[in-house]
């Protein structure tokens, strides 16, 4: 105990109690921007179709669609369009 | 016309849709909606609350039936607004199946579609029977 001990209030928290802090929400998007896609079912004259949709805050969605060599890259360009679009979405905010 | 699906079959099918939720590799989204329910994957409505899968979403189907396992609430409502459907998307957004919501009998079940933000939504059951149960 030291000597500083002699000044604590009764249920004062320990100095080596966690701290909590909410985390940092510089930067963030709206909880309600949120983004969806769609990739064909199969091939279609050998390439994948992706449609992809981020809605804004307000529930205004945007679209983009395109296709691509293989199912796997479909996904991919799909999610790289709705980080793009979220990202000049948070540029806005 | 009916149509009768061996057991089988019927927990290929369910199985299927439990793989597309888990296929992003982490735990799938149910997203609850209001308003008028979209043709299949089509524009959604006001995003009321996202509710979390578990990862992964559900043991293999049996009987036909594929009951998933615990769904972790959405602590914090995004929007007030009545629930009227829901879709379910794998971690990374793609689309997998849009469901009716409900309080009872529905194929998601919610502790309230009356949903008020920044309060906690939870799932009380969410099970899928294919074919002719």
């Amino acid at each position: 105990m030291s000597w500083l001990d002699r000044f604590k209030k009764a249920g004062a928290p320990e100095a080596d109690a966690p701290v909590v802090t909410a985390a940092d929400q510089r930067g963030a998007l709206d909880p309600r921007v949120h983004h969806e896609y769609f990739v064909a079912d199969e091939p279609i004259d050998g390439r994948w179709p992706w449609l992809c949709r981020v809605y804004a805050a307000d529930g205004q969605p945007s679209e983009m669609t395109g296709s691509e060599e293989t199912e796997s890259e479909a996904r991919t360009a799909a999610i790289a369009w709705a980080d793009a679009t979220k990202n000049a979405m948070r540029s806005k905010e | 016309m009916t149509i009768a699906l061996n057991t089988a079959l019927r927990n290929t099918r369910a199985n299927a849709i439990k793989t597309d939720i888990d296929k992003g590799g982490a735990a799938g989204k149910f997203r609850v909606y209001s308003g008028t329910r979209p043709a299949s994957g089509g524009t959604a409505t006001t995003l009321l609350a996202e509710l979390t899968y578990s990862y992964p979403s559900a043991p293999s189907a049996s009987g036909g039936v594929l009951t998933f396992s615990a769904i972790s609430p959405e602590p914090s409502a995004k929007a007030t607004g009545t629930a009227t459907w829901g879709r379910a998307v794998d971690s990374t957004g793609a689309f997998v199946k849009d469901f009716d919501v409900g309080t009872a009998g529905a194929d998601f079940n919610l502790n309230t579609v009356s949903i008020t933000a920044g309060v906690q939504v939870s799932c009380t059951s969410a099970v899928i029977t294919e074919g002719n149960p």
